[in-house]
């Protein structure tokens, strides 16, 4: 299936500055922590001081002595999850992992896990009060390691979980909560014909999404029962979905609205404090205001799987791959919640072989429960995959792109998830990234540099947009998507490019669930395509009705009418009517003018990207600077190139840190000894260089303006181009991340 | 501690005279925020990690999560609110702009201050003393690259080049 | 006939079959047809996957249908970040 994609452009591809910026740099624009309402309390949550527990008892009655709280809440306030699935736009959720986040139900999981909330007349007084809540524990033993749980006499988190994927399905519960294995071809053959073969485990912390706002919301429920809340939310709708699923108030109560939103990264594509600020306003009669604090924001939100990934590659001694066998060990916190399907079908999806194997194992750990990052699942078998690669293609004496190109897949090829490539930008991508002049510098000693290559898969989904139009001919395109990098300026661009107006003349707005037809979350790098493809729609509806106003006017048919540069054009031009001239005839023409469209996006299509870095080791020290980091992407079309870029670096900077700095230190009572930045430490400003970007449009023929999607993919190729640059430099081999001074020290000296 | 008494304190938030009424354990950031309704001041951490919270004290970069609101007594503050003048961006918020240099934007009032801060100290700062001036403000969105440009390229307008 | 062609996870539940050509020519039809063919397979199974139709995944295929010639492929939802 192929449609008309659009190529020539006026306004798509310029870099206009984004239509709330002003408000950004000025400090105006209102985020999830800022909304303060008359007659608002504080809603502060009790957490787990241990690991694995049953909860005896809850008493508040010392709480509720002091002058100033309103209102408590535990689990008993909230319907029993049973087995009820609740849709989701990407995968169902299963209430049973959703509810016990927001209030543990008997039993507490991991430490810090929600035990008790209480609302005040003031942050200070609520968090006091929170002490003052009593709760008795009986503790149970508890289980970190994956390997340890993974036994059959490790403290068993759950007994209603049976391994998923295994047939028959097991009788006895387990912490593995599933399996999975793909294949295609025959692997052992594949190694057959190999003549190098090469086999590593690589591991990847826990880490965390980093998102620089807490979690925040204002919930308030008036005398009808209508429940308002406003909150940082990677969509309204999702958090309109899960609040009400978890309450058990009926959906259509709910009116989101989305704040700006301070970074999410997949974290913020679920809901933590909402659905407990919405029991206590409605307990307590007064809005409720929750923001989480960095340390619980640590502790109980997000953190990223960590994983154990064992990879064997073979290859014939020209280069070409024989076989790809990978086995992925995730850890997926308390309840199954980890990407472990992405990483099993996604790990070897930037080669062409006959013969792949990939099997994966979920494990449950009294961690916090894990949720999505980026490009879920893919960064860390790709981690595997690509240092192998570039070992491979080290021994062989090939240059590691050209390795690369002579493997790479291209339209036609099959990957081992069974969807075949149509026209897509890998190739294209290396040979960017061969002919960018970082990939010429010539490298000093204690120097080194590294490859890596990666796919994402891209999401569709449901969305919609609303265009109207006021009576001077200025745009209102209304869309239901949070902005967390600058959507609004490329819903703008699309809208002006079919419209034929500056983007100046167009005010894009995110708007509440009440004001706005249902569209999913800003996640799965689906926002440009496919609300930007709802956008499209509706502008070509509302051109269609320009048209039709200015044939009424002129008494000519509609298709004498043509649409030039935002003008309504008959008469081989002696006739004009400017959009200006026809929204102020609206009145007298059929009414106001205004548009919707809504569609289920089946047109994604997948995004490849591949990074080289530079680095240099300290030899004395273990510490290691970046260089030189060069990134190349196929955006399939680039609406908006420097947002398209900050994608890119952005992504590439968080990789970066996953790689040097950022894990998860737990104690052996299972308490994070390092929830907050200081101790978390995310790259700063002076730990990097510039980040240098080469954006290739590949146009995804799928899409009318051949967009792919750009925000996933990025996160992926750092990892193994910034692990293989420092094992380069420094002459050793670690495989266990994240390559800290002190470990990268040890190898040295070893 | 509910019940302390509050603190009145006499202070001046971007030129103009302020007063309010504080809990002894309140930081600015807090009632900035809360108790004044500048929100514009972010806060991402409360322990002087993140630098969303950046003002200036005195004419001092501060993180105001780490400043007791009972200490501004008689002190100059100026916030994000205050850096727009007579309907004016200044050169460092234009240039942020320009280069699509925030995508979420929550670091971006922090960085504001801290950057144009560096500016009126050292009006020419290298690409790495941009860097290092910056490396208390976290921004987990972009990589810094584009906005270490526009702090370069704001200084450059600011010395009328 | 369309094509179906199994995952390789689901051949445990499909007695190894790696692919079958089906008469139906819409989804619920597929999922019922499918369902009598390879009990194991269960419509709840089948119903979690989203459905390539040659090559384009649609992640919600209640009312698709298809053509003769057509290559169906279910593959796991997958949620993004």
């Amino acid at each position: 299936m192929t449609i008309n994609v659009k190529t020539d452009f006026k306004y798509v591809g310029t870099r206009p500055i984004r239509p709330d910026g002003l408000d950004k740099v000025t400090g105006r624009a209102m985020y999830g922590a800022d909304l303060n309402v008359q007659g608002m309390i504080y809603g502060h949550i009790v957490r787990s001081p241990y690991a694995h527990a049953k909860i005896k008892s809850i008493d508040f009655s010392e709480a509720l002595k002091l002058p100033g709280v309103l209102a408590t809440m535990s689990a008993d306030d909230l319907p029993d999850p049973g087995d009820i699935k609740i849709p989701g736009g990407e995968v169902d959720f299963e209430l049973k992992v959703f509810s016990p986040i927001i209030m543990a139900r008997g039993k507490v999981f991991f430490h810090a896990q929600a035990v008790a909330a209480v609302a005040a007349t003031s942050a200070s007084l609520a968090a006091e009060a929170a002490k003052l809540v009593k709760v008795e524990y009986e503790i149970l033993p508890h289980v970190l390691d994956v390997h340890a749980a993974a036994r059959e006499d490790a403290p068993l988190l759950h007994d209603d979980v049976f391994t998923q994927g295994v047939d028959p399905v097991p009788t006895k519960p387990s912490n593995v909560s599933a399996q999975l294995e793909l294949k295609m071809g025959d692997i052992d053959a594949g190694f057959a014909k190999a003549d190098l073969v090469i086999e590593r485990t690589y591991c990847v912390p826990m880490c965390h999404q980093g998102y620089i706002e807490p979690h925040a919301c204002v919930a308030q429920i008036d005398e009808s029962g209508k429940v308002d809340i406003w909150c940082c939310t990677q969509g309204a709708f999702m958090v309109r979905t899960l609040t009400s699923a978890i309450t058990g108030i009926d959906v259509g109560k709910f009116k989101v609205t989305p704040s700006e939103i301070g970074g999410g990264f997949g974290g913020k594509t679920t809901v933590y404090i909402e659905p407990v600020a919405v029991i206590l306003a409605q307990k307590s009669g007064r809005p409720v205001k929750i923001v989480m604090s960095r340390e619980d924001v640590f502790r109980a939100s997000g953190p990223v799987s960590s994983s154990e990934t064992r990879v064997k590659i073979g290859v014939t001694k020209d280069g070409k791959i024989t076989a790809i066998d990978t086995d992925i060990v995730m850890d997926s916190g308390a309840f199954s919640s980890s990407p472990i399907f992405p990483a099993v079908m996604f790990g070897s999806a930037c080669y062409r072989c006959d013969n792949i194997r990939s099997s994966g194992t979920e494990v449950l750990t009294n961690k916090p429960k894990v949720y999505a990052y980026r490009a879920p699942g893919a960064p860390q078998p790709m981690l595997a995959v690509e240092c192998v690669i570039n070992e491979i293609a080290q021994k062989l004496n090939m240059d590691p792109i050209d390795f690369r190109l002579l493997n790479a897949v291209d339209e036609g090829d099959v990957p081992l998830f069974g969807v075949p490539f149509q026209a897509i930008g890998l190739k294209t991508a290396l040979r960017e990234a061969k002919k960018h002049p970082n990939y010429q510098a010539v490298l000093k000693e204690n120097q080194g540099r590294g490859v890596g290559a990666a796919f994402w898969i891209n999401a569709g989904m449901q969305s919609s947009a609303t265009i109207n139009v006021s009576e001077d001919g200025r745009i209102n395109v209304l869309t239901g998507n949070p902005d967390i990098g600058g959507s609004r300026a490329s819903m703008a661009l699309m809208a002006a490019e079919v419209l034929g107006v500056p983007m100046e003349t167009i005010r894009p707005t995110v708007v509440d669930t009440d004001s706005i037809a249902y569209s999913d979350l800003t996640g799965g790098s689906r926002t440009t395509l496919a609300t930007g493809g709802a956008v499209i729609k509706a502008a070509e509806a509302l051109v269609e009705e320009l048209k039709k106003r200015a044939a009424a006017l002129w008494a000519l048919d509609i298709k004498e009418i043509e649409w030039v540069d935002g003008k309504a054009v008959a008469a081989n031009g002696e006739k004009v009517f400017t959009l200006a001239e026809l929204a102020a005839k609206a009145g007298v023409t059929g009414g106001p003018l205004c548009a919707v469209a809504s569609h289920n996006a089946h047109n994604a299509a997948p995004s490849f990207a591949v990074n080289v870095c530079d680095v240099e080791v300290d030899r004395e020290t273990g510490k290691v600077d970046i260089l030189r980091y060069t990134c190349v992407q196929d955006a399939g079309k680039a609406i908006h190139p420097a947002y398209v870029e900050g994608q890119m670096q952005g992504g590439a900077v968080q990789g970066i840190g996953w790689a040097l700095n950022e894990e998860y230190l737990f104690n052996e009572r299972g308490e994070l000894d390092n929830a907050g930045f200081l101790d978390y430490r995310i790259p700063v400003a002076s730990d990097l260089p510039m980040i240098d970007t080469v954006i290739v449009e590949v146009p995804n023929p799928l899409h009318p303006y051949g967009v792919r999607g750009v925000g996933e993919v990025s996160i992926c190729p750092p990892m193994p181009a910034v692990v293989t640059a420092v094992n380069q430099a420094a002459g050793i081999l670690v495989c266990d991340l994240p390559l800290s001074p002190p470990k990268v020290l040890a190898a040295i000296d070893a | 501690m509910s019940k302390q008494r509050k603190t009145h304190v006499s202070t001046t938030v971007n030129g103009e005279p302020c007063e309010f009424l504080c809990e002894p354990t309140q930081v600015l950031s807090d009632v900035l925020r809360n108790n004044l309704n500048l929100t514009g001041t972010k806060e991402g951490c409360n322990t002087g990690d993140c630098g969303a919270c950046s003002v200036m004290l005195d004419g001092a970069l501060v993180c105001a999560c780490l400043v007791l609101a009972v200490e501004v007594q008689d002190r100059d503050i100026e916030t994000i609110e205050g850096v727009a003048k007579e309907g004016k961006l200044h050169p460092i918020q234009q240039k942020l702009l320009e280069h699509a240099a925030l995508q979420c934007g929550i670091c971006t009032p922090g960085v504001v201050i801290a950057s144009k801060a560096l500016l009126e100290k050292n009006p020419d700062p290298s690409e790495s003393e941009v860097r290092y001036w910056l490396a208390g403000n976290l921004c987990r969105c972009t990589g810094y690259d584009k906005i270490i440009r526009a702090v370069l390229d704001a200084g450059a307008v600011m010395r009328g080049e | 006939m369309p094509k179906v062609i199994f995952p390789s996870n689901w051949q445990q539940y499909t007695n190894g079959t790696k692919e079958v050509a089906v008469a139906a020519g819409k989804y619920q039809d597929l999922v019922v047809e499918l369902h009598q063919r390879f009990p194991a397979l269960t419509r709840e199974m089948i119903e979690k996957h989203a459905l390539a139709i040659n090559g384009v995944m649609i992640l919600t295929p209640l009312l698709e249908s298809f053509e003769q010639d057509s290559e169906l492929l279910f593959v796991a939802r997958i949620a993004g970040g």
